[in-house]
């Protein structure tokens, strides 16, 4: 090997850890979470068996047993849920916490996905596939002439 | 000439590990711009292995000629 990388998905921001900030506007807090893509984040809603209603391009809310929580897109470019200051801190951490468990899993998917389908346009042909244990997908590539 | 390869591993929590195989010099830099562009990611770390400073032996028409009048 000549060159190791490590890449982060476009889809991921980079925060360091789950914190709840004090809205100043209202009776509420924020948590800045790492999730960027909209489609996504709706199917990771959707696949935590909530249901998700569209406010605007840029807003949406979300029900979980009377409690609503709103996800906000940021200038930064990710999404900050908003909870009301009646839900607990932890329980609300912690729901973030699944929620972007289950988003890493779909990015995983669509980047697998992704990449198998335009590898082959690129020179770069499928040898092997292995699913580890812990569900890390390893992919093996031969190297042909690199074409832009 | 071995065979060159590119080995991904995607993680289960959204990280992306790629290395090249049998590359040697600065070959594997051309292909940083597309794994990002594959995986659609960026590169937030990078390490050059021993086989980066290699080079890869590359005999010309012109230098066989040269050493065959020599």
């Amino acid at each position: 090997m000549s060159i190791e990388l490590l890449l982060v998905p476009i889809g991921i921001a980079t925060i360091s850890s789950i914190k709840a900030f004090a809205n100043q506007k209202n009776d509420s807090f924020i948590i800045p979470t790492i999730m960027k893509k909209e489609d996504l984040l709706q199917k990771s809603i959707e696949q935590y068996g909530c249901k998700v209603t569209k406010l605007t391009e840029q807003n949406y809310q979300t029900t979980i047993e009377d409690l609503q929580i709103y996800f906000q897109l940021t200038e930064q470019g990710y999404f900050e849920a908003i909870f009301n200051n009646s839900v607990d801190t932890q329980a609300a951490m912690e729901f973030i916490e699944n929620l972007q468990t289950e988003y890493k899993y779909l990015i995983q998917q669509e980047t697998y996905q992704h990449l198998l389908k335009q590898a082959a346009e690129h020179g770069l042909h499928l040898e092997s596939e292995i699913m580890q244990e812990d569900r890390t997908i390893v992919l093996t590539f031969n190297v042909n002439n690199i074409s832009k | 000439m071995g065979t060159k390869k590119i080995q991904i591993k995607l993680t289960e929590d959204g990280k992306i590990f790629a290395e090249t195989i049998g590359m040697k010099g600065q070959e594997c830099i051309k292909y940083i711009d597309l794994l990002e562009k594959l995986l659609e990611s960026e590169t937030v770390d990078s390490n050059y292995k021993e086989e980066y400073f290699q080079f890869e032996e590359t005999i010309t028409e012109q230098n066989k000629l040269k050493l065959k009048e020599e």
